[in-house]
């Protein structure tokens, strides 16, 4: 558990983090979002205690982080965007160093399955300094999660990857999520990151814009769900005269008999009432989805962006 | 306990930065570069001695000494500190820390790696080639010419840490090699400055006009001064100049270490207040 106790970080006077609290519950994961100079990479610093906040203290398992918190340090893993160090030597050197540095069991054959993983298994004896920027990110990565942190960080997660690398990265984090590690992300691109997390944190020019569990956001920031059915031509006007009986307003009818509607959100119960009343009507539904609001929507909102739509240019 | 944790960082990460350096051309060139001027000199010393050299030895090495610990003082320094300021100035030094590494555990290896590289440099491959040369021409290893040589070293260290005090200090890292730079060549300056307008650049005669007094007079009082505040002209005076009696040598090593001690502890406070 990792808990933000009125973090504040002030540089000759100038704020760069405004009074910070939160409490990321562990196996949880917290996705930094934020314009650059929002504050997110002061914050990660702190939270691994590479710089003193100005007030306040970051604890992770009531223990404050600090510089020298070498147990606490051992057990969390960092991707930063640019980390360019140690070129010199192989990528199995470099990995074997680390893992001397935390204390990894059995270093060979992780770093080996670690590598084959991110396939960098044929670049394994080269030196870094030959890597291209997406193969030292994947080597950070494969660094990072070497000693099976409890927590990772994770700064600007996609940067310099490709789309494959993208996607062994993603399926990386997912099966250290479903393990219960705590991640904390920050990224410039939003689309991927809706899956993957659960909290969220908006930070701009220092201030925090948002901060919560992602339902929770949606909520008051009158984020819609929207709700997608398909049913037979025949029954639409019936299926929207269902929607209408459970106080449902915007109801578009789309082509090839599509049904789009918002959620509404003052009814917890609203899928299984509909359901009901479906069976009850006697519609065929061809399919019905919900989907929950975008990370992007989100943000958006919260910073007062207007989407780029069909008539920006 | 911690500071249990804190050695085990130190030594893996000497370790590292050690290999690094192994696999770069730079020192290994800086090595053949060290040895091919402490040759030149130490043999064209040992050419130009026409007295018995088995019975006046002992002042062989130590010009060759003196000048090539001039030389690899700011070599030493300059590579080290380029490589340390380019881990401030790219934020490198700061990725250290984001693992089981704190700023002691960092300025410690660093001090640590260059020590070793210094050690091997400037005091192991001439230890060694001097011990060559007994095995070819009979000339004996004094501990005189060790002694010498472990001078030049201590001088090579401690401006190696006046380095890295001037990077903890400076904004802009990378500008304090050009300080470290200059400041090293101020002081070697001074001393073959003096050393001129005082033995070379002196009226023959009594009736001459001594043109170059104003100059003498300015470098005399330079090199008188800077005793006291460069190791260069002290190394200068113990090795160049006969007085390299072992109270001297060993005050001299004693004044060393502790403005080592001193540095180190000053570029640690800097370092933190930097990060702070």
């Amino acid at each position: 558990m990792i808990i933000f106790d009125s973090v504040t970080k002030e540089y000759s006077k100038k704020v760069v983090l405004s009074p910070f609290s939160y409490k990321l519950e562990e196996g949880r994961s917290m996705a930094i979002l934020g314009p650059n100079g929002a504050g997110k990479t002061t914050l990660i610093r702190m939270a691994l205690g590479v710089i003193p906040p100005t007030h306040g203290s970051v604890r992770i398992w009531d223990q404050e982080i600090c510089n020298s918190s070498f147990a606490l340090k051992r057990k969390i893993g960092v991707v930063l965007e640019e980390q360019n160090f140690l070129l010199d030597i192989s990528a199995t050197e470099y990995l074997r160093f680390f893992a001397e540095l935390y204390e990894v069991k059995n270093p060979n054959f992780r770093i080996t399955s670690l590598l084959d993983y991110m396939e960098l298994g044929d670049a394994a004896s080269r030196k870094i300094r030959t890597f291209s920027t997406g193969m030292k990110r994947k080597l950070n990565i494969i660094q990072a999660v070497l000693h099976n942190p409890n927590i990772l960080i994770v700064d600007e997660l996609f940067s310099g990857l490709d789309p494959i690398g993208i996607s062994l990265t993603m399926k990386l984090l997912r099966e250290m999520k479903q393990k219960g590690t705590t991640l904390i992300l920050s990224s410039h691109i939003l689309s991927d990151l809706d899956e993957l997390v659960d909290d969220l944190l908006i930070l701009d020019r220092g201030e925090v814009k948002a901060v919560g569990k992602k339902e929770e956001l949606w909520a008051s920031f009158e984020i819609d769900r929207i709700g997608r059915a398909q049913v037979m031509e025949t029954q639409v006007p019936l299926f929207k005269k269902v929607l209408m009986d459970l106080s449902v307003s915007d109801i578009r009818v789309q082509s090839n008999n599509a049904v789009e509607f918002v959620v509404p959100q003052d009814n917890p119960d609203f899928k299984e009432l509909l359901a009901g009343k479906v069976l009850d009507a006697q519609i065929i539904l061809i399919s019905l989805s919900y989907f929950d609001p975008r990370i992007q929507q989100l943000y958006t909102q919260v910073m007062n962006y207007k989407e780029v739509g069909d008539h920006a240019i | 306990m911690q500071s249990e944790e804190r050695w085990k960082s130190i030594k893996i990460l000497t370790k590292y930065f050690l290999k690094t350096h192994l696999n770069r051309i730079d020192i290994w060139l800086l090595a053949s570069a060290c040895l091919f001027v402490f040759s030149l000199f130490a043999l064209n010393t040992i050419r130009t001695i026409h007295k018995d050299i088995f019975i006046i030895s002992d002042g062989i090495y130590a010009m060759p000494t003196f000048l090539v610990s001039c030389l690899l003082s700011i070599f030493i320094s300059f590579l080290s500190i380029m490589k340390v300021s380019k881990d401030f100035d790219s934020r490198i030094y700061e990725t250290y820390l984001y693992g089981p590494v704190d700023d002691l555990c960092y300025l410690t290896s660093v001090v640590i790696t260059y020590t070793l590289i210094n050690f091997g440099i400037t005091f192991l491959l001439p230890t060694v080639w001097l011990f060559l040369l007994f095995f070819l021409t009979g000339i004996p290893v004094t501990s005189i010419a060790i002694i010498e040589l472990f001078v030049g070293m201590s001088v090579v260290e401690t401006m190696f840490l006046l380095g890295l005090v001037f990077v903890a200090k400076s904004e802009k890292e990378r500008n304090s090699v050009w300080v470290v730079l200059i400041l090293q060549i101020f002081y070697i300056g001074i001393i073959f400055a003096h050393t001129v307008v005082s033995k070379y650049l002196i009226p023959i005669k009594r009736t001459d006009i001594d043109v170059f007094k104003f100059f003498r007079d300015v470098f005399s009082f330079l090199y008188a001064s800077s005793r006291y505040l460069s190791p260069f002209t002290s190394m200068f005076l113990i090795q160049s100049t006969g007085q390299s009696t072992p109270i001297m040598v060993f005050s001299f090593l004693g004044i060393l270490l502790a403005v080592d001690s001193v540095l180190f502890i000053i570029a640690r406070k800097l370092l933190s207040r930097k990060l702070a």
